[in-house]
């Protein structure tokens, strides 16, 4: 006689609905750990920027109640301000340097200095140190650098009979001694990054090279950068997202000046926004910017971050 | 084709670590050379220095009529094959293979006639716009074989090849890198520690041991004709039985070995002195012989290998290993006499640990 065997017996009841959804423990997992996270990205990313693009929608002076809703006002205003196209004009310059001028700086000091010897090591730390010092304060020292009395630059004029050069308050100088800064602070962490990826390569891979009669150049150029393009996908994602949030070496150097030629997105947010107490505005700002980067983040992961991207040559 | 000599050559690294310690060698044209040893020898060290991937402390390498101790691996003419193949994995089996042209500066047209030629012979023609990553070992390790074949350099290098590979498939690629040689007939150096490669493969089998080099022959002669105790035991599977012996010269001559109250006549050249020894035998040239076997033993261990079974025996307090007959039936602790094929036995100085006897063989 025939006897059918029931592999997935039914579970009725409370129970064996549980058991059917808890498939492997995966609901459980989900409880456990969705929540706490699901919980603060809401509370220290979803609602501040709820709240911002509330406040965007009124004239709001940061007190009292939100009554004077203005519609969409704050962001004609800032579309309309040309300080503002000044600050988007800046914010791209500082991610043309930073992808231009930084990168292949930071590229080139990592091939420098990669292999790991002891006098490697003191140069690292000599680019790296930059970076370790906090942006107001490196932003200090610079300042007193480019002073045209008392500073370094200073120093050069006298000693060549020149006219004191006022960089910082130079119009047409200002910006570019802030790009300076800023290729001086970051490439050093930018360096360290294509460190590591240039360590992970193996050596039989530059020998095999080598005995296909590559030369130094041809090795670096065919081998060695194109195995370390993950760590450059994500170097330009940090340079640009860092770009665009750019606010701390400015706000001691120039505070955006001179005639506010020399504002980033987020000094000019932090000028025209929180300074003068134009919170709606401000916020409008807020959430321009996040959307920018939002979507620049997402095409960009996309693009060249996800795996079938990293596996192209 | 070109020849391949080393004169006196030392390798060391912070003149504290002396890898290899001065060797003379001389590879022939077109000869088919296994580095064997084991690890630490120095093997790779020496594949190495060829290939200019490592600097000579002291000595001189040549390669045909050039001396290339100061030359750039690609002023050589070599090719080489890792042991973890190094091939780029950003490039396609294509590419990888024609790299080294491109580097050349070949045309476009010419790298994918050269590629093609060498993709068909080694059966990777449909594999050709791959990526490593997507290939098995064995696919791997014919496309790092390309590489090294569509370049034609006089000297062909192989850094342990196979070893990242099943055994399976390492018999299969073994008879792969023999073709290989015969059709192209360059010089090869093959670096291994796996002595049925060096076996199989070789024209000349180079032992290397600390730095020096222990023997060179045929295959056939450093298995039949161990030059120390060293070679003696490195080479074979089952290893070389050695026990300590005696050995007894009688007035006429007559030179016997002597184990306990048991002594046997042997017949050879005997460059040594009366007295103790150390006598080596191959499991497999040991026998039960009931009738007239001259050594009584006891049998220990018994594993059954298929056609053969491996049995160890105490012989006089001493263990020996004898590879018998699967069909003799035995039992662990049962009583044998023993017999050993005297034209196979090999003497060695207990103190230099050189070979001491030549047999004489009777046809």
């Amino acid at each position: 006689m025939e006897q059918s065997i029931d592999v997935y017996p039914e579970q009725k009841g409370l129970g064996g609905m549980w058991k059917r959804i808890n498939q492997q423990g995966k609901m459980t997992t989900l409880l456990l750990f969705l929540p706490p996270a699901l919980f603060l990205f809401t509370l220290f990313v979803i609602l501040p920027l709820g709240e911002a693009s509330i406040y965007s929608l009124y004239k709001w002076n940061g007190i009292g109640e939100l009554d004077n809703f203005i519609g969409l006002k704050n962001y004609e205003r800032v579309a309309g301000h040309s300080v503002f196209s000044s600050a988007v004009v800046n914010t791209l310059k500082i991610v043309g340097v930073s992808l231009f001028i930084q990168l292949p700086l930071a590229m080139i000091c990592a091939l420098c200095v990669y292999q790991k010897k002891w006098s490697n090591t003191v140069f690292r730390m000599m680019f790296f140190l930059p970076y370790i010092l906090a942006e107001v304060v490196a932003g200090l020292i610079w300042r007193f650098i480019y002073d045209g009395n008392y500073g370094l630059i200073s120093s050069f004029t006298e000693f060549f009979g020149l006219e004191p050069i006022f960089v910082l308050a130079d119009r047409g100088l200002a910006f570019t001694a802030i790009l300076v800064v800023i290729v001086w602070k970051y490439f050093g962490f930018h360096m360290m990054i294509f460190i590591a990826a240039l360590q992970g390569i193996s050596k039989d891979l530059i020998e095999a090279a080598k005995i296909d009669g590559a030369s130094t150049l041809q090795t670096t150029l065919l081998i060695k950068i194109p195995l370390v393009r993950h760590a450059i996908v994500l170097s330009v994602f940090f340079s640009v997202l860092g770009a665009l949030q750019l606010f701390d070496l400015i706000m001691p150097m120039t505070q955006g000046g001179p005639g506010h030629t020399s504002h980033s997105i987020v000094s000019y947010l932090y000028t025209f926004g929180i300074s003068r107490m134009h919170i709606g505005f401000g916020s409008a700002i807020g959430v321009i910017l996040f959307i920018a980067c939002v979507i620049f983040a997402f095409i960009y992961q996309n693009t060249f971050m996800n795996n079938k991207a990293g596996g192209k040559s | 084709m070109a020849k391949v000599e080393f004169h006196q050559v030392h390798k060391k690294y912070d003149q504290t670590a002396h890898i290899v310690k001065g060797i003379d060698l001389t590879i022939d044209e077109g000869e088919f050379v296994v580095l064997l040893g084991p690890s630490g020898c120095g093997k790779s060290t020496t594949l190495r220095m060829i290939a200019g991937l490592e600097s000579i402390s002291d000595g001189q390498i040549t390669i045909g009529d050039r001396v290339v101790n100061d030359l750039e691996p690609k002023e050589r003419d070599i090719a080489m094959v890792f042991q973890s193949y190094a091939l780029y994995p950003h490039l396609s089996v294509e590419q990888n293979i024609g790299f080294g042209l491109r580097i050349s500066g070949e045309d476009k047209a010419t790298i994918r006639r050269k590629v093609a030629d060498v993709a068909e012979i080694l059966e990777l023609t449909p594999l050709l716009g791959r990526k490593p990553a997507a290939l098995s070992g064995g696919q791997r390790q014919r496309v790092a074989m390309g590489r090294a074949m569509v370049r034609t350099p006089s000297v062909f290098l192989f850094d342990e090849p196979l070893s990242n590979l099943d055994a399976k498939l390492r018999g299969s690629m073994r008879s792969e890198i023999r073709q290989m040689h015969e059709r192209m007939k360059r010089t090869t150096v093959y670096v291994t520690h796996d002595q049925v490669e060096a076996m199989t493969l070789a024209d000349k089998v180079i032992i290397m041991n600390q730095g020096h080099i222990a023997q060179i022959g045929s295959p056939r002669e450093v298995f039949a004709h161990p030059n120390s105790k060293f070679v003696a035991s490195f080479i074979g599977s089952p290893t070389m039985n050695f026990i300590d012996v005696q050995i007894a010269i009688a007035d006429s001559g007559q030179l016997s070995v002597q184990l306990g109250d048991t002594q046997v006549p042997i017949v050879g050249d005997y460059r040594g002195q009366a007295g103790a020894v150390s006598l080596g035998i191959r499991p497999g040239d040991v026998y039960i012989d009931e009738q007239s076997g001259p050594f009584d033993a006891e049998l220990l261990s018994y594993e059954l290998l298929g056609a053969s079974a491996l049995c160890c025996f105490s012989l006089q307090g001493q263990q020996i290993n004898a590879e018998i007959d699967a069909a003799i039936p035995v039992k662990v602790g049962q009583r044998c006499r023993l017999a050993f094929d005297l034209e196979k036995i090999h003497l060695f100085d207990t103190h230099t640990e050189k070979a001491v006897f030549t047999p004489q063989i009777t046809i």
